[in-house]
């Protein structure tokens, strides 16, 4: 469905590669990786947001739907979260289903200010689902909550993941219970140049 | 709001008793009383002259002000986003900024003739480069993250401009309008007493040439009514809701 064969990707100093994956419709993959490894960099490449890196990536149909939950929740403040979400592609009759989706009740009409963090995540998830994606990119979903907010938007994320089997998923986080718990294979981003290979996903991911 | 109200009504009032004040001790009519410029003010508007002159000016100030804006956002914006657009913008800029309102004014008076477009014209040509500067600054901080999600959920050109971009410019168009109106409407007077035959400049020039003081205040304070006038009726409200996003109620946590 994506193939990513990244060469090298570079700010100032080399950040990510050589790294090579493929990912398959239904798909769950995790990227595991400390703080500054280069996992949202890593993303934006997969989402098609950055094409300045050296190596190739390749869709297999142009109109390849991809949403991207990004690691804030990137709401636009100035308006609703019904508008939020309509803005981004949701039909307006189908807004109130898609935050009932994520366990939200009552906010549509309200901004994204007068929410709290765990609210606007599942937002931002509600958004990325309501498009109808092939591909989900989820950046840190459960960083910077408290454990048990944390762990609720764990269990929607599988239940959600779940209910849509053919639906794929690159999931990067720092903790690797994240990745254990929504994903079935994993690569880990070590900050130095190796990369280690796990040999759940051997057939779907290979690093060199 | 009733209470800024109140202040405003009550910082006129001081004034203007000081103004009453200081005139009755001189006595002299090169400072006349309030109770005379409102007298001339209430003659010229039965008259009709008073409001064909302000609407006169009006009109000047309403294009200026529109095409300023219009121009001044789209080269700002330009140049806010674009480096080699503002490479080649900023030069042009800082000579314009530094350009005296009154040579503007004189050089196209002179290549164009006294008419109604010169003047116009260089009012426009005046304001642009302040509004450019305004909207350049607010171009250059727009939010990269935001943009990437647009990009992501493939926003089209109409919603980044009206969901995106004018939210994120918002408070600098509202500053360049502000300056905008304050220094618009000063400069056409400038334009009218050079080389007009209507309006508010060229009836400050008829008294200025009589030394009647009167005459000169009551025109003056005409229009800055009309101007407060704009400015409550018209930016105020179009604040208040542009910023309602920020001063809903406070933030609810679940
Ligand atoms: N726009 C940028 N310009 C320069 N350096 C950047 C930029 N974005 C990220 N970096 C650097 O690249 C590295 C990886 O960043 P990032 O992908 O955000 O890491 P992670 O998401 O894993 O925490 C960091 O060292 C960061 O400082
Ligand atoms: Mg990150």
């Amino acid at each position: 469905m994506l193939e990513l064969k990244l060469e090298s990707k570079a700010y100032d100093r080399r950040v990510l590669g050589p790294l090579e994956f493929r990912i398959e419709p239904g798909q769950r993959l995790a990227l595991v990786g400390p703080s500054g490894c280069g996992k949202t960099t890593l993303l934006n490449i997969i989402a098609g947001l950055d094409s300045d890196y050296t190596g190739t990536r390749r869709v297999q149909r142009e109109d390849l739907l991809i949403a991207y939950m990004f690691q804030e929740p990137r709401l636009l403040p100035w308006r609703t979260v019904a508008q939020n979400l309509v803005l981004a592609g949701t039909g307006e009759a189908s807004v109130d289903a898609a935050l009932a989706e994520v366990g939200l009740h009552d906010v549509a009409h309200l901004y994204p200010r007068q929410l709290s963090l765990g609210m606007a995540r599942r937002v931002a998830l509600a958004r990325a689902l309501a498009i109808k994606p092939d591909l989900l990119l989820l950046d840190e979903p459960l960083v910077s909550l408290d454990p048990p907010t944390a762990g609720q938007l764990r269990q929607l994320l599988k239940a959600l993941l779940a209910e849509r089997p053919w639906l794929s998923m690159v999931l990067v986080s720092h903790d690797p219970v994240d990745a254990q718990e929504l994903a079935d294979s994993w690569l880990s981003l070590e900050p130095k140049n190796e990369r280690v290979l796990l040999p759940s996903e051997e057939k779907t991911a290979s690093a060199g | 709001m009733i209470s800024r109200l109140r202040d405003y009504l009550l910082v006129i009032a001081i004034l203007g008793v000081a103004w009453q004040l200081i005139a009755a001790w001189l006595n002299d009519p090169l400072l006349p009383a309030p109770g005379q410029v409102l007298a001339v003010l209430g003659s010229e508007l039965e008259r009709g002259a008073l409001l064909h002159h302000l609407l006169v000016t009006l009109r000047r100030v309403a294009i200026a002000f529109l095409f300023a804006m219009l121009l001044g956002t789209l080269l700002g914006w330009y140049m806010g986003r674009y480096r080699q657009a503002n490479r080649w913008g900023d030069p042009l800029l800082v000579l314009f900024l530094n350009l005296p309102a009154l040579v503007l004014i004189i050089l196209l008076y002179v290549w164009m003739g006294l008419v109604e477009s010169a003047a116009v014209l260089a009012v426009i040509l005046n304001k642009v480069p302040n509004v450019a500067v305004t909207i350049r600054e607010g171009a250059r901080s727009l939010d990269p993250q935001l943009e990437q999600m647009a990009q992501a959920y493939r926003f089209n050109l109409r919603r980044r401009v009206l969901d995106l971009w004018l939210p994120q410019l918002f408070p600098y168009l509202m500053g360049a309008m502000r300056s905008g109106l304050a220094l618009i409407w000063k400069i056409v007077l400038v334009v009218e007493l050079l080389g007009r035959s209507d309006g508010i400049g060229f009836q400050l020039h008829q008294a200025f040439q009589i030394f009647d003081v009167a005459a000169i205040l009551a025109y003056s304070f005409s229009f800055i009514l009309v101007v407060q006038l704009i400015e409550w009726l018209l930016l105020q409200p179009l604040e208040r809701s542009a910023r309602r996003w920020q001063t809903e109620e406070e933030p609810r946590h679940a």
